[in-house]
């Protein structure tokens, strides 16, 4: 497992702890930054605000993106995110409890790689954090220019 | 009015007034104009003419120029001035006195003619006939015309009500569209919002057991087990209700639907699902059974009638479940039987309500919420779903789509 970053964008303190602890049961040992709203995640990706001087250059290595968020909502950092050469090639990965047809058309629309519910089930949630971990950090051959930049 | 045949609007006797100051003359008039058959008055002066005029309408009128007193011309005059008899045709009665042609000519356009004395009775016939004639018909055309005005004014009524019932209807499909949102707003808080504290019971539930199970004696680790049930049981309560709500207000597709395809399809599916156990069931599904309605929604009912004749008849050797249509009170219904765990049919209007359910979830898991969406999406469509059953002797479940939609 490489040593990349990953954003973990969600304001729920519960489910934050929840998601680190499907992530060390699965043995993801990489850097989690957590970002409580979307302007804390925007800042993180660009260098701004709390994370002005951060090299922007360096992108994490895939963001999970829940879509009920404070301040700016997740479909709104998503565009952002693809409106930005910077982050335009960035996995995003939308872990949200809906699983409404209007969000997944949202999601999809506006350019998500992925869109996993979060189950009640811990267990089930545990798994879809292993599968997740195994696909973007291992499997997946990222764009040449994420890593690029 | 001289053939056999008596044309009503022929046949209505009018109205003629004959205003001459000789009873002689009045007698001559009466003599060539009695055989008209209509009714004759009578006036000696311009002023009894008046007073008549006043009291009725008249066809037409015949009126001696030479009286004493009120002559035919004031008397004609005063006549005109009342509106209601300012048409009503005028035939002067003169000595051929070129003056008095002059004056008549000149008198008024209309309905105005002259005779001279002494009268040829045919022409007098005729000319009277004429007016006869003329008053007939713009009485028809009065009628028609009021006809018509009622008629444009029922019209103008319709369209009002036309215009009201629009205006209603839009009124009522904004109080739709407005419960609609709202309602589509209170699934997706509840998709989101009440699933999440679920979310951190079962997660931390099974942290505890997971990291202090050495803390926790049986009892207590049986406890938490329990938690996580529940929470995980109303978590899938929770998507029940969204599904079923889904089912009420997701858009409707109207197009041939091939359910022998979709039936064969659910139950590949089912077999496959349950390959590595040691189930025997028996699936036929009758070919050609097709409707139309909308695709995804009638996929729904036969996964759901599909999957519990599937889960009932989970505890026979031999499981056997047939899909197909046949008729039921003169009206052919789909159907999907087996021959599972059965119903008790004193029962039977319980079996579509939501949350409803005939059997111990420790004997037949599930939620209520299946058959409730069923019965949701058959009457979206227009159609009617009813069950027959026996306990132990399996279940039949009918349900027809409404006139119209069918092939």
């Amino acid at each position: 497992v490489r040593d990349q970053t990953i954003l973990l964008v969600e304001d729920n303190a519960a489910d934050e702890e929840l998601a680190l602890r499907a992530l060390k049961k699965n043995n993801i040992r990489n850097e989690v930054v957590v970002a409580h709203d979307g302007a804390e995640a925007l800042d993180y990706l660009f260098g701004t605000g709390a994370y002005a001087g951060r090299d922007s250059s360096q992108p994490p290595e895939f963001v999970l993106l829940d879509l009920n968020l404070p301040k700016v909502d997740g479909l709104e950092v998503l565009r952002r995110i693809r409106a930005d050469d910077r982050t335009k090639l960035l996995p995003v990965v939308i872990l949200t409890s809906s699983n409404e047809e209007a969000d997944l058309l949202n999601g999809y629309g506006a350019g998500c790689n992925s869109y996993v519910r979060k189950p009640v089930d811990f267990q089930q949630f545990c798994e879809a954090v292993r599968q997740l971990g195994l696909y973007w950090l291992a499997l997946n051959q990222v764009s040449p220019r994420t890593r690029e930049r | 009015m001289d053939g056999m045949v008596v044309d009503q609007e022929h046949a209505e006797k009018v109205d003629i007034l004959l205003v001459d100051d000789q009873p002689e003359g009045l007698l001559t008039l009466e003599a060539i104009l009695g055989g008209l058959g209509h009714n004759l008055e009578k006036a000696r002066s311009g002023r009894e003419a008046l007073r008549q005029v006043l009291a009725r309408d008249f066809a037409v009128i015949l009126l001696d120029v030479q009286m004493p007193g009120m002559d035919g011309y004031e008397t004609a005059a005063l006549i005109r001035e009342r509106p209601a008899s300012h048409h009503t045709p005028l035939i002067f009665l003169t000595a051929s006195h070129t003056a008095d042609v002059q004056m008549i000519r000149g008198y008024s356009v209309g309905a105005v003619d002259y005779l001279f004395k002494p009268l040829d009775a045919d022409v007098l016939r005729s000319k009277v006939a004429v007016f006869i004639e003329l008053a007939k018909q713009s009485a028809l055309i009065r009628k028609q015309t009021a006809a018509l005005v009622e008629r444009e004014a029922e019209a103008r009524q319709l369209a009002e009500a036309r215009a009201q019932l629009l205006a209603d209807l839009e009124q009522k499909n904004r109080e739709m569209a407005a419960v609609n949102k709202e309602l589509e707003a209170f699934s997706y808080s509840v998709s989101h919002d009440l699933r999440a504290p679920l979310r951190s019971i079962d997660g931390f539930s099974h942290a505890l057991l997971d990291d202090y199970a050495d803390k926790l004696d049986e009892n207590g680790q049986k406890y938490l087990r329990h938690v996580r049930e529940s929470a995980q049981h109303m978590g899938e309560l929770i998507d029940g209700l969204l599904s079923l709500a889904r089912v009420t207000r997701s858009e409707f597709r109207r197009e041939a639907v091939n359910l022998s395809q979709i039936a064969s399809d659910i139950g590949a599916r089912l077999q496959h699902r349950c390959s590595s156990s040691a189930r025997q069931v028996e699936l036929r599904v009758d070919d050609g059974l097709s409707a139309t309605g909308d695709a995804r929604l009638l996929e729904n009912v036969l996964e759901n009638l599909l999957g519990n004749a599937w889960k009932f008849t989970s505890k026979r050797p031999q499981a056997r479940i047939e899909v197909g249509e046949s008729v039921q009170d003169g009206v052919p219904a789909f159907f999907v039987r087996d021959n599972g765990a059965g119903f008790d049919m004193s029962y039977a209007n319980k079996l579509f309500g939501a949350f409803q359910r005939l059997h111990a979830a420790t004997e037949f898991e599930g939620h209520g919420i299946g058959l409730a969406s069923v019965s949701r999406i058959v009457q979206r469509h227009g159609g009617r779903i009813w069950a027959e059953g026996q306990v132990g002797a399996g279940a039949t479940f009918y349900f027809t789509i409404g006139e119209g939609e069918r092939k």
